[in-house]
């Protein structure tokens, strides 16, 4: 009987000791893998452009028709102290896959330049020919595949999905 | 005297008749074994025990006097298991030479005759009468889930994600609506995602009830659908060591599942008694396959551990016993790889592809997503009784630790994308006292939550950081009176809920909370006539609302949405009629019909917003937490059992219709099961030649399409109906007085594609196909 009381007395102490402690203030998390801006670079006609998008403003696309651009997009975490993202995604190039298009579909002649290991197009890097004077919308598509990366855009997760207004003069 | 009354077994009578005698020395299995079930404290008769014999897995139900009687039985030694919901069940062995009287006593550990657990004690009945031998044989397959055995009960469906998430539904509620009851520790985990399913080892349980009726007033406020309470037995303090094992093979997933288990009782000197079971559940399987497909990563593994001791000392005037269990889960379950999607348009194209994207070689791999949890449970309880009454003290801890993963880069999909923490102490004391006809209970608990999200995950967490007190006061008495019982009971508890969350510009702040909820509780039960019984019970409940409802912001990665809670939100108060019409006609047939009705003022839902939010990723869709006005429920549950040739042919059938509407606006809530109709066709007997319990059923499965549901707020309206064939059967026989068991049971025979309204990845994939499952087992 003796042993059960003190039994009983040891599990409440047990118990309401827990109850007497303060809780730590939780860590707000860095979400630094993040992408929340996408640039984008056009090289061509003598000259260097480069747009951003962000979740605050989006710069509008111009550029000259009948020209021949190379183009290089960066996805960057700009709350993180700027953080280029896109080497994680050339590295994990045979699982991503960056589509550029454009509405009106004929806006612009799109070839990406860069492969993966598979051989497979990443899309980072292209080459971008103007037609004729138009205006419409430029689309980035970020697709992160998992092993089935096949080139079709309405596979896979998406990371990013922005437009800008595009305008050819 | 007394000690006498406690003892496990009690008296046993034999009574050989005549008919035995005369009978010459071939086995003659026609003895008729009668009864009745008395609580060994008061020797008042126990209605609605069941009593079940293991070896011939056949059950029947104690009726309002606590008879029972099993016809057509073999002379050997039987082990009885007497259960009767709220106790903790017990094994007697009986030799049975003749026809057989006897006196089964249970330690009715509260008294409790509530007949809320009577409604859910005719369940109990399901469980182990016949048309309950079907259940007691996913026991004996140790890879069945809980939610999946708990499925063959009418008015039970399972929310799945998948082929290996299953969430029990009790009449059409779910989650933090539901209690689960693990050997009287209410389990505490993150239930309040629908993609969460019960962190619980159904192959250990020895046995599982489900309460119906709503306001559980010993557990908890908020049990507004019902309470789902799971058991092992104590072993008989003069046990030598006893154990089984069962194991089962499965050809869908190619997996493997084995539960084992040992029990020892030991009877000292000066009257100590103890007693020691332990045993434990590994479980394997690889992807499941779709008849057209395989479902990538849908791998499982899972591990479960537990002990229990318990300590018996018996003094002239005062009984003290000692209760200590501790069990340890844990589970790797994969989530199909195609349900990775990234926004909206992601899930409109995988619906739009009608398989899934992902289709992978088969493989036992499991990789991202990916869940894993464990959960850690260890209870001690002491109890004393006298001639005062029932003094029970409980301290019981959880530890519940839930780690998501996720496809990320750069090799941090190694690093969970949720990480909680969820500590549970529990405090409890009851106290109970019997006087004549009138039974008296009351306690008083306390609940200490404490939720943490681990730091590293680099995502904002769904939950945030909280901690949870809860005191709860309850009390509840009952009165007998010859063919009538008569409960009511109420229970009160306080919440204060201490939040500490960031806002959308990253600041701390830390809201309080503080909810009052209560439970009330009446019932009334009448043996009308000898083949009629009626029960009904009214139960008024209100549960706070949880950290999630209240607190969420964000993406729901797996749903392709935006949700958001609100912190205004208030508690529901819910009231739910049950009633229980049962008519027997001697061991011929057996109907049962449950209609409810169930209105829900302040019912909280994720209620989609038709607007969509723009972020880097693509649009989402917008749901938010919203609590309606009322909510009104109404269903019907009907169960058939018919013997045409008793100990041979069994007919059964089961029906299950509910309807769920929002009153206040006027149209049919998301996620109300469908419809559903279960036929099936068995052969049974109990014994044949040198076998026992043998049989084979043959079952037919019909669910209805959904077509009273708001279909404009769904990506997909509901699946079409579909029905699925599935047998099962199952022979022992024995080794050297040792019970070895054998079977064979094949789901989904004619290979089906389907999907099902209550999948939430039906966008994605179908459900599996054939499955054939080998089972054996073997006591000792």
């Amino acid at each position: 009987m003796k042993r059960f009381s003190s039994q009983i007395l040891f599990i409440f102490i047990l118990a309401l000791s827990f109850t007497a402690c303060k809780k730590d203030d939780p860590v707000h998390e860095h979400e630094n893998e993040f992408i929340n801006a996408v640039r984008i670079e056009f090289i061509g006609g003598e000259e260097t452009k480069v747009f951003e998008w962000n979740e605050d403003a989006v710069d509008p696309i111009v550029l000259t028709a009948g020209t021949l651009y190379q183009t290089n997009i960066t996805f960057l975490n700009i709350e993180h102290h700027e953080e280029d993202i896109t080497h994680e995604i050339e590295e994990d190039g045979h699982n991503h896959q960056v589509f550029i298009t454009t509405t009106p579909a004929d806006l612009l002649q799109i070839k990406s330049t860069d492969k993966d290991k598979n051989g497979l197009p990443i899309g980072i890097e292209s080459e971008i020919t103007t037609t004729s004077v138009n205006a419409g919308s430029l689309r980035v598509l970020l697709k992160h595949y998992s092993g089935n990366k096949d080139g079709n855009p309405s596979n896979g997760s998406t990371d990013v999905d922005i437009s800008f207004p595009l305008t050819i003069q | 005297m007394l000690q006498k009354l406690l003892f496990l077994t009690g008296l046993i009578t034999w009574c050989n008749f005549a008919f035995a005698q005369t009978t010459n020395k071939d086995v003659v299995c026609s003895y008729i074994i009668k009864g009745n079930v008395l609580d060994e404290n008061n020797q008042n008769t126990l209605a609605y025990a069941t009593v079940f014999i293991v070896e011939l897995e056949r059950g029947e139900q104690s009726d309002s006097n606590g008879f029972f009687t099993f016809t057509n039985i073999c002379p050997d030694i039987y082990t009885f298991r007497i259960t009767h919901v709220g106790c903790q069940p017990r094994d007697t062995t009986i030799s049975v030479k003749g026809n057989t009287d006897v006196q089964l006593f249970l330690d009715h550990e509260y008294q409790e005759l509530i007949v809320t657990e009577i409604i859910g004690n005719k369940e109990l009945g399901k469980e182990l009468n016949i048309q309950e031998s079907i259940q007691q044989l996913h026991f004996k397959d140790p890879s069945k889930d809980l939610g999946q055995i708990l499925s063959n009960i009418s008015g039970i469906n399972i929310l799945q994600s998948g082929t290996n998430i299953f969430k029990p539904i009790i009449h059409g509620l779910h989650s933090d609506r539901l209690l689960i009851l693990q050997n009287q520790v209410k389990l505490s985990g993150q239930s309040w995602g629908a993609e969460h399913a019960p962190e619980i080892d159904a192959a250990s349980a020895q046995s599982i009830h489900v309460i119906k009726g709503a306001g559980g007033i010993e557990y908890g406020t908020d049990a507004l659908g019902g309470v789902i309470v799971i058991q092992q037995t104590i072993p008989d303090y003069r046990t030598d060591w006893t154990g089984q094992v069962s194991s089962s093979f499965n050809t869908n997933q190619s997996g493997f599942a084995t539960h084992a288990r040992i029990s020892k009782g030991w009877v000292l000197p000066n009257d100590h008694k103890m007693s020691f079971q332990g045993g434990g559940t590994f479980k394997r399987n690889g992807d499941a396959r779709a008849p057209k497909y395989v479902l990538s990563n849908t791998g499982i593994q899972e591990n479960n551990a537990y002990g229990a001791f318990s300590y018996l000392r018996l003094f002239s005037n005062l009984h003290i016993q000692s209760q200590t269990f501790y069990n340890h889960y844990y589970r790797k379950s994969g989530i199909l790889a195609a349900s990775h999607i990234g926004n909206v348009e992601d899930l409109q194209n995988a619906i739009e592809n009608q398989k899934p994207f992902i289709i992978n070689d088969w493989t036992y791999k499991i990789q991202y997503p990916r869940q894993q949890t464990h959960h850690h449970t260890f209870k001690q309880q002491v109890e004393l009784s006298a001639a005062w009454g029932k003094l029970q003290l409980q301290y019981d801890l959880q530890q519940d630790r839930r780690q998501e993963y996720d496809l990320r880069r750069n090799g941090r999909s190694e690093i969970p994308v949720l990480d909680l923490k969820l500590f549970t102490h529990h405090i409890a004391t009851k106290f109970n006292r019997q006087i004549r006809q009138f039974a008296f209970h009351t306690g008083l608990e306390y609940y200490q939550k404490d939720n943490t999200n681990v730091p590293g995950t680099g995502f904002r967490p769904v939950v945030p950081d909280y901690q949870l007190y809860n005191v709860a006061l309850w009390a509840r008495n009952q009165w007998k009176h010859k063919k009538v019982s008569l409960e009511s009971g109420f229970r009160y508890e306080n919440h204060q809920l201490r939040v500490a969350a960031f806002n959308a510009q990253n600041e701390l702040y830390k809201p309080r909370h503080n909810f009052h909820t209560f439970a009330l509780m009446l019932t009334g039960d009448i043996q009308i006539s000898k083949i009629v019984h009626f029960m009904s019970n009214i139960a008024l409940a209100s549960r706070a609302p949880n950290v999630s409802e209240l607190y969420s912001a964000g993406v729901h990665q797996s749903a392709a949405a935006i949700e958001y809670g609100d912190a205004s939100m208030y508690p529901e108060r819910s009231f739910k009629w049950t009633n229980r019409i049962g008519l027997q006609w001697d061991s011929k047939a057996k109907l049962d019909i449950t209609p409810y009705l169930h209105f829900i003022n302040g019912y909280i839902y994720l209620e989609p917003q038709n607007e969509f939010e723009t972020t880097i990723r693509g649009s989402f869709p917008v749901f938010r937490y919203q609590q309606v006005g009322a909510v009104g429920i109404a269903g019907i549950d009907a169960d058939l059992v018919f013997y045409p040739i008793v100990n041979l042919l069994k007919l059964q059938a089961q029906y299950s219709f509910i309807r769920m509407t929002d009153l206040t606006d006027k149209k049919d809530l998301i996620g109300t099961p469908p419809n559903q109709l279960k036929l099936a066709a068995g052969l049974e007997r109990s014994e044949w030649k040198k076998l026992s319990n043998l049989y084979a059923v043959l079952e037919w499965k019909y669910v209805g399409e959904q077509l009273y549901v708001s279909r404009t707020n769904d990506f997909l309206p509901p699946p079409g109906a579909y029905h699925l064939l599935s047998f099962d059967s199952h022979i022992e026989w024995k080794v050297r007085s040792k019970t070895m068991g054998a079977g064979l049971q094949i789901t989904n025979i004619t290979n089906n594609s389907y999907r099902d309204y209550l999948d939430r990845f039906r966008y994605f994939a179908d459900l599996q196909g054939i499955n054939l499952i080998l089972k054996w087992n073997y006591n000792f």
